[in-house]
Order: C-alpha cells, then sequence, then structure tokens
C-alpha cells in the first residue's frame, strides 16, 4: 500500500517536471505575446506594420498588379487596393473604385461612386461631399466640375456648394493613365509594407494560427499542459504542506 | 435588432427639407483654421482633416450634419440651434452593428436645450445608455461640436 502511494506521488513529481519541460517555451511564448496584447495601444501594435518580406510572404501578402492613377499638373492620384496615394504619399482610404479627378486655379477635386472629395494644391483634405451614384468627373466651361451621375449631367463652379443641370457644353472628362514607373515601385512597396499591423501577427502567434492547424492543437495541448501543472503543483504543494503539518504535530506530542 | 448596419433613417435632404418647411437655404461654409482645428480635435479626442464644414441656416435656426465615429464606423447626426442652443439632435444615420439605441428620442430628447460652458462642455449631462457607450459618446461629441460650430459663426457675424 505505501509502494503504491509512493509509486503515486513519483509520477506526480515526474508528471510536473516534464510537462513542465514540454510546455515552457510555448508557455513564455504564450505569456510574452499575451502581456504585449494587454499593451496594444501603448505599444502602437494596431499601428506599426510588418516590413518584413518572409513575414509577408508567410501570410501571402502581394501588392496588387493593378494600379489606377490619374494626373493634374503637378501631382498623381493612385488607387492601389483600397488605399488612394496622393503622389507617393498615402492619402485616404476609400471601398469604392476612384473615378477621376479634376483640377482647377482653386482646388483639386477627386470623385468616386459615393462622394467627392475637395483637396487644395498641396493634398491636404477640404471636405468630403457625399454624392449618389457618380459615374464621370470632368471640367467644363468656366472651370467648372461636371459630375455625370444616374441623376444626369450637373455642374458646379462654386467650390462644390451648389449644382446645376449641365447639358449639351463641352467637357472634358477625367481619365485614368498608366502610372509611371517611377512612382509605382514605391507606391508597391509601400502598400505591402503598410498591410499587415503587428497586433494580427502577435494574435497569431499567441492563438498558434500562425503555424495553422498544426499551430493551433499546439496551443491547445499547451493548454491543457497549464492546467495538468496547475493541478500537480497544487496537489504536491498540499502534499508537502501536510507532511509538515504532521511533523509539527508529531514533534510537539513528543515534548 | 442585433445586426443593424447601415441604416439611413432619414437622408439628409429630407431632414433639410422638413426643418426649412420646403425653403432649404443654400449651404454656407465655415472655414475651420489651425487654432480651431487644435479645439475641434480636443473635442473629438482624434485629429480632424478637414479644412471645411458646411451648414444651413437662416434668420431662426442652423442646421449642422456631422459625422462621427462610434466604435468603427460613422454615425450621420443632424443638429439644429437656435440662440446658441440645442433645439433638435436627431440621428439620420447608424452604420455601427451596436449602440443604435442613441436614435431613440428619449435619449436625443438630453441634448435639448444643452449649450456649452466656458469649458466647451455641455452645460447638462448627458446620461448614457449601457451598452452603448462609444455612440453615446459619439453624439455627445457631435452636440459640442455643433455648438461650437455655430458659436464661431455668431462670432464671425
Amino acid at each position: 500500500m505505501k509502494n503504491n502511494k509512493h509509486s503515486f506521488w513519483r509520477f506526480i513529481y515526474k508528471l510536473h517536471r516534464y510537462i513542465g519541460l514540454t510546455s515552457s517555451l510555448v508557455l513564455i511564448m504564450l505569456a510574452v505575446t499575451g502581456i504585449a496584447l494587454n499593451h496594444t495601444a501603448e505599444l502602437q501594435l494596431d499601428q506599426r506594420t510588418i516590413k518584413s518580406t518572409a513575414i509577408l510572404d508567410w501570410y501571402g501578402i502581394k501588392s496588387p498588379d493593378k494600379l489606377r492613377s490619374f494626373a493634374t499638373r503637378n501631382h498623381w492620384l493612385t488607387q492601389m487596393g483600397q488605399k488612394i496615394y496622393f503622389d507617393q504619399h498615402f492619402f485616404l482610404e476609400n471601398q469604392s473604385p476612384l473615378l477621376g479627378v479634376v483640377e482647377t486655379e482653386q482646388f483639386i477635386v477627386i470623385a468616386f461612386y459615393n462622394s467627392l472629395q475637395l483637396l487644395t494644391h498641396s493634398g491636404e483634405l477640404i471636405e468630403k461631399i457625399p454624392f449618389a451614384a457618380i459615374e464621370h468627373i470632368g471640367s467644363g466651361l468656366q472651370q467648372s466640375i461636371v459630375i455625370q451621375s444616374s441623376q444626369g449631367y450637373t455642374s458646379s463652379n462654386d467650390g462644390l456648394l451648389s449644382w446645376q443641370p449641365y447639358l449639351d457644353k463641352p467637357v472634358t472628362w477625367s481619365a485614368s493613365q498608366a502610372t509611371p514607373e517611377i512612382l509605382a515601385t514605391p507606391l508597391q512597396q509601400n502598400f505591402v509594407h503598410s498591410i499587415l499591423p503587428v497586433e494580427r501577427v502577435i494574435l497569431d502567434l499567441h492563438s498558434g494560427r500562425l503555424f495553422g492547424t498544426f499551430g493551433v492543437i499546439i496551443v491547445d495541448i499547451s493548454g491543457i499542459f497549464l492546467l495538468i501543472l496547475a493541478i500537480s503543483g497544487c496537489a504536491i504543494w498540499l502534499k508537502h504542506k501536510l507532511r509538515s503539518f504532521r511533523h509539527a504535530r508529531r514533534t510537539y506530542r513528543q515534548r | 435588432m442585433s445586426s443593424v448596419q447601415a441604416i439611413e433613417y432619414q437622408s439628409t435632404d429630407d431632414f433639410l427639407l422638413q426643418r426649412f418647411a420646403g425653403q432649404v437655404p443654400q449651404p454656407q461654409l465655415l472655414w475651420i483654421n489651425k487654432k480651431n482645428q487644435q479645439i475641434v480635435a480636443d473635442i473629438l479626442q482624434h485629429k480632424v482633416s478637414f479644412l471645411r464644414i458646411r451648414y444651413w441656416q437662416n434668420k431662426q435656426q442652423s442646421v449642422w450634419i456631422l459625422n462621427e465615429i462610434g466604435k468603427v464606423k460613422p454615425i450621420t447626426t443632424a443638429v439644429v440651434i437656435i440662440k446658441q442652443k440645442i433645439v433638435l439632435l436627431k440621428v439620420l444615420a447608424f452604420r455601427e452593428s451596436r449602440g443604435w439605441e442613441v436614435k431613440h428620442d428619449f435619449f436625443t430628447d438630453q441634448f435639448k436645450q444643452n449649450t456649452l460652458d466656458s469649458h466647451l462642455k455641455l452645460t447638462q449631462a448627458i446620461d448614457g445608455i449601457s451598452g452603448a457607450t462609444l455612440s453615446v459618446r459619439a453624439l455627445t461629441k457631435t452636440a459640442r461640436l455643433a455648438l461650437f460650430f455655430d458659436s464661431l459663426v455668431a462670432n464671425e457675424k
């Protein structure tokens, strides 16, 4: 009976030791990533992005081949995915396609399917104006902005404050142009470097998803190991506590 | 109603027609200079990128249609101001998946007669709604912003 009890505790000790050793690497990783995720805002994990080609390749992130660019006198506006760039600088995100760009003496107007955006010549946003179902944007007589939408042809020449019907008058419609290579290469690099937030990678590392189903199973098993460690650790602590209590009682009686 | 998304309760044009009884004035522009951009950023607790905002005004009232993000998507709100006091705040479009309770009158009525104190805070406290904290916060910021813009217009005149 005593031998059985002895071998049971030996088993518990060994279990605690080897499970602790086996799962230590994953538990350290879980602890480090967990602490990092708890401080996402302070560490700016949601704003910093991954630039490592190896990690980006691991996620299968590639720059879109298709760039849609429109030229003004001195600048280029380019859409890549949902990102819009003013020359080489990221400007804004918009889900609908960039339909055209018109420049006047006062400002630049860019058209999306459901809005117009008014910019200064240096690319500062002046105002975003909701507009329904835009099809084309162009410049008309006296530097007016002409819009072709589901409502027909309308124009504005007071900074997009008011709109009038625009019929049977000349329009130069904005049309996309091939993006110059000197602009396309840095834009594509900028695009892939701005896609993947550090937070996403740490989250995937924390859950094991970074390594697919295998990683998730490893993290799950480590979770079970942690449970066993906690239970066996408590049992060992309790055993020692009881032993020292019994020893103290025996010593007291002997006195 | 847990999956309420991109719901427009009333279009801007309809609201303006209703508010101005069919006689909608031409929109006017308020330009936001650097100093006021900082104040706007303080009210909204984030940077703003726009340089001008449009509003509609007649002799009685001014109407501001503003967008502010609750959690991830903008809430479009109309604020009607008469003599530096809010007389109506109405949610025109709500795009978030939670917090839609802020569209109800029982909540928006709290903004009525509210004005700004010297710290650009609302003079009357707004009671929150549990589960709609971010939407409540967005509407409170919108109300403060509209009152601030209205005060700029009043000072210009």
